[in-house]
């Protein structure tokens, strides 16, 4: 039989018993911490910036003549590994393009926001932008359609965000930033951004 | 003279005092549970918000969090938490799995805790930033302050916990092996 005799003291000392030193050595800490840096984010007022490659809310942009960007190739669909997107396409006579889609629906609350749509654009149509304040008090709310993506593209077209080229895609067309070789593209992808609150930025000025 | 007319105000005192001292109850299933953990801490602390009060008891608590994914196994054990909380209560479906079950679409995944206990709001994302819980936990205040806090919860109490003769309060599909 192993046995492991443990020395336990006799007595507590009367520090010990009194309790007090212990309790003010807390105090003491707590007294400290209170004149430290302040960490809490006051978050209504006060909002974290994130870099420019933040995966919020989705976005459907426009071409330069306002109209939808999509070609309802489904594409990001079969790539959606919550199966959140919905397309159904309809059939235009434009020079450009044969279709574009008549319904457009993703699911938010289905979404895990991977950003596997973005990336498998082949038109650049599907961007993410940096909002996520996004809460609904029925499920139904949550669908956003044609009309609520496109209009969140209206709301942060000056926005810089999370583009197809992000995830070094070669292929994915930006206007008026042409990528000759992967270099140039990571380049374009991720310009240096820091991470820093509005309350640091007040600070530091 | 008009119904409530003697106590029109200490309605309001009574919504004042259950919007600013909401204890949260969160069921953390999952990695959900890692924000409302940092939710909780110092850098977004919910306390401002008076909702810090996380008992993990159910008795203890009116604002119920599911966060995570919740199995056809486990939902019983939800329900029955949510039945153990005192009215009146608040249900906040935290995240892809609880709202929808995400990207896991099996048989053995609840396909969103909103067929099984009603969910009053939803919060997207995986997992959702601790900001947006606090957007949640300000839209709950707001359904205390506009909704009726007596006469519309007993009702809605009413409404579950008496289901109809035969009618089951949770309808699972169980296997010969349970």
């Amino acid at each position: 039989m192993a046995t492991i005799n443990v020395q336990r003291p006799e007595r507590l000392t009367l520090a010990e018993r009194l309790y007090l030193p212990a309790i003010l050595n807390g105090l003491r800490l707590t007294w400290r911490h209170i004149w430290g840096e302040r960490v809490t984010l006051q978050y209504p007022e006060e909002e974290r910036q994130f870099k420019r490659v933040y995966r919020g809310v989705h976005r459907l942009n426009k071409d330069d003549k306002g109209r939808v960007k999509c070609v309802a190739c489904e594409m990001c669909a079969a790539s959606c590994p919550a199966h959140c997107i919905t397309i159904k396409a309809t059939e235009v006579e434009w020079p450009e393009r044969d279709k574009i889609p008549k319904i457009f629906e993703i699911d938010e609350l289905k979404c895990i926001f991977c950003g596997y749509c973005v990336e498998a654009c082949p038109e650049d149509a599907i961007h993410m932008t940096r909002h996520y304040h996004l809460i609904a008090r029925s499920r139904e709310d949550m669908i956003f359609g044609l009309d609520k993506l496109l209009a969140i593209y209206d709301e942060t077209k000056e926005q810089e965000v999370l583009r197809g080229v992000d995830f070094g895609m070669t292929h994915a067309r930006i206007p008026g930033k042409e990528a000759a070789n992967p270099d140039e593209v990571q380049k374009l992808a991720y310009p240096v951004v820091g991470v820093v609150t509005k309350a640091e930025t007040q600070r530091a000025q | 003279m008009k119904e409530g007319f003697l106590v029109t105000s200490v309605k309001d005192v009574i919504r004042w005092g259950q919007k600013n001292s909401l204890w949260p109850m969160s069921f953390g299933t999952a990695c959900c549970g890692i924000e409302i953990m940092a939710l909780l801490g110092p850098r977004f602390d919910l306390a401002r918000f008076g909702a810090e009060a996380s008992r993990f008891t159910p008795r203890q608590s009116d604002l119920l969090i599911v966060a995570g994914r919740v199995s056809i196994k486990m939902m019983p054990v939800l329900q029955r938490i949510y039945e153990q909380m005192p009215e009146p209560k608040w249900v906040i479906s935290m995240g892809a799995c609880a709202s929808s079950g995400g990207v896991f679409n099996t048989y053995t995944l609840v396909q969103g805790v909103d067929q099984f206990i009603p969910v009053d709001v939803y919060v997207p994302g995986c997992p959702p930033r601790p900001e947006a819980l606090i957007d949640a936990v300000m839209e709950i205040q707001q359904i205390i302050d506009q909704g009726d806090v007596t006469i519309a919860q007993f009702k809605a109490f009413a409404k579950t916990h008496n289901p109809a003769p035969g009618q089951p309060l949770l309808q699972v599909e169980r296997g010969p092996r349970g």
